[in-house]
């Protein structure tokens, strides 16, 4: 697996998460912090 | 801000001018409690740049850069790294955070450094944004959101730091017949014609033989440059003309600042460079340039915007005629050039050597003061208030003393009949929200009462708190009604939705507390309209009769 598809998986198992109204681990927020400044970067 | 801060951490991950404005601020702030430990995290580039001003408020200036994290391919070793950031954040274990961005990733790493107090734009533990402080809830109802706002967001950030007085920076005086123009900016609706520029140029230029001019700008603006340079206007004058755009970096660009009269341009980070020493400028603001809450932080500017009621739109907002284009011509910039030029008040009287009333028939010239609160704008033209700056005025006196409890003694204007009918209309407005949020006063009342029982009825909750989104939907309709009254709409329904509490008891406390003072200020606006309508009201309808 590629690096965009890695994070593209992980990202869409904590939209899961988050559509379910559940509590996020720190990990978690992390890595949705790693993915906004990548999206601003790319911007 | 009520708490023993020590350490402060200051997050600001945008660009220029934020950051400008970020500094600003917190060397206000400095200057009043210079006891305080003052750090700042920022993007690498931010720092690279700006690292010569930010060093002398800043002790520490902390980066966040992406590219730093993916030493590899790995998204594994990337969130290493980026947790290693975080931790080493996190072991300076500060007093209080501020976030002054508005961008996504702020929020995440508010969220993930501790601190004993933390203001700002954050995300809760379910990633949902979370806006705890009410200027915070301010900036993003009334700055993100809204279109009635005139606080500059450095007198904003001074309020979030506590920050009480105002160290007016004097105006900066040398006479040295040098003129720096800015004429470019990032966004196309914002930036005014090329040609107009070469007309105020090759005005200035063939009116004064000693005068000099250099034009400043990125390197993606070196192409736009060369359409000035180039032009064949100029074959008399151009070796008074020195192009160096795309060839400075910041802090040059902040030493030749230093060294010239004044400066022309778009509401840039060169604006906001010139602002801090105070350096005489007129800047061009025009489609999504909101200069009132972004103008720079400077007593010795005007700024001219067109006055087409779609103006300001927003970024995203399509706009193929550009008809801001039209509002501001360049006989008018050329004139206050002159006016500035020879030391002389920028004024109607002074104006009219150069123009007639026809050149600015479309444009509004705003001068920087301070009151109060903080900067300022007015209309040296004295013309009619419209609506919508009358609303500006009234929530500037309001939310000023909500907010900032700073008591703002200001003379009602002159505002047109039209716009007396608008602001009679606005009491009903008013009327209807007074009823509405005491509804959703006492339904929060009633969840209380309910809660306190010995077997609270679950389903007499459900419908309560049913009743009050349905409350905050009749809002939302007023508030396309009655326009000028979202602002107030927007913020206390921002206020209520992040009210604090770990149940339902202490939500519907807090949210008794906001309807309250929703209500409060409703009434406050109300008698306010009504102020200025009542002596005004009996000329209008004599007029009416005739």
């Amino acid at each position: 697996m590629n690096i965009k598809d890695e994070i593209h998986s992980v990202l869409q198992a904590i939209q899961v998460k988050i559509d379910n109204n559940t509590q996020l681990t720190r990990d978690e927020l992390e890595m949705l912090l790693l993915s906004s400044l990548i999206e601003e970067a790319a911007e | 801000v009520n708490i023993q801060a020590r350490k402060i951490l200051i997050i600001q991950l945008e660009k220029d001018v934020e950051i400008l404005q970020t500094y600003i601020a917190c060397s206000q702030f400095k200057l009043e409690h210079p006891e305080h430990d003052l750090h700042v995290v920022t993007r690498k580039e931010i720092k690279e740049n700006f690292s010569f001003l930010l060093k002398s408020t800043f002790s520490k200036l902390h980066i966040i850069n992406v590219k730093d994290y993916f030493t590899n391919s790995e998204l594994k070793s990337a969130r290493q790294n980026l947790n290693s950031n975080l931790t080493s954040l996190n072991q300076e274990n500060y007093d209080l955070i501020i976030n002054f961005s508005k961008n996504k990733s702020s929020t995440f790493l508010l969220s993930l450094i501790q601190a004993k107090a933390k203001m700002g734009f954050a995300r809760n533990e379910y990633a949902q944004l979370a806006i705890q402080d009410k200027w915070s809830q301010y900036i993003y109802a009334n700055i993100i959101n809204g279109k009635l706002n005139s606080f500059n967001l450095v007198d904003v950030y001074k309020q979030m730091l506590g920050s009480k007085h105002n160290y007016q920076i004097d105006c900066h005086h040398l006479k040295n017949k040098t003129i720096a123009i800015n004429p470019f900016c990032s966004s196309d609706k914002q930036q005014w014609n090329i040609t107009k520029w070469n007309e105020v140029i090759y005005k200035l230029l063939r009116d004064d033989d000693q005068l000099k001019i250099i034009i400043l700008g990125e390197k993606e603006d070196y192409q736009q440059s060369l359409e000035i340079i180039n032009s064949p206007i100029f074959s008399v004058v151009r070796n008074r003309i020195t192009n160096l755009t795309g060839q400075t970096n910041r802090e040059q660009v902040y030493s030749l600042l230093m060294n010239v009269e004044m400066l022309l341009g778009h509401n840039t980070y060169i604006a906001h460079l010139a602002a801090i020493f105070g350096l005489p400028s007129v800047i061009i603001a025009q489609g999504s340039s909101t200069y009132s809450h972004s103008a720079p932080y400077n007593v010795s500017s005007y700024t001219l915007t067109p006055k087409n009621s779609c103006f300001p739109c927003f970024e995203t907002t399509k706009c193929d005629l550009k008809p801001c284009q039209t509002g501001i011509n360049h006989q008018l910039v050329t004139a206050i050039a002159k006016t500035i030029l020879n030391n002389h008040e920028v004024t109607w009287p002074s104006l009219s050597k150069y123009i007639t009333a026809f050149h600015v028939e479309n444009a509004s010239i705003h001068q920087s003061n301070f009151d109060n609160f903080g900067l300022q704008h007015s209309d040296i033209l004295n013309s009619d208030l419209t609506a919508s700056d009358y609303f500006k005025l009234l929530y500037r006196i309001i939310w000023s003393y909500y907010l900032g409890h700073i008591e703002l003694k200001t003379k009602l204007p002159n505002c047109s009949n039209f716009t007396i009918k608008t602001l009679n209309q606005h009491i009903e407005g008013c009327n209807y929200l007074f009823e509405l949020y005491g509804h959703a006063f006492n339904f929060s009342n009633q969840i209380l009462i309910e809660t306190e029982k010995e077997n609270p009825n679950i389903e007499n909750i459900h419908a309560l708190v049913n009743k009050i989104s349905e409350i905050d939907k009749l809002c939302d309709i007023t508030s396309k009604t009655f326009s000028f009254l979202q602002p107030l709409i927007n913020f206390f329904y921002t206020n209520h939705l992040n009210a604090a509490g770990n149940n339902i008891v202490e939500v519907s406390g807090n949210n008794m507390i906001s309807y309250h003072e929703a209500i409060n200020i409703v009434t406050v606006m109300a008698d306010l309209l009504e102020q200025t309508i009542k002596p005004r009201m009996g000329k209008l309808n004599n007029q009416f009769s005739l």
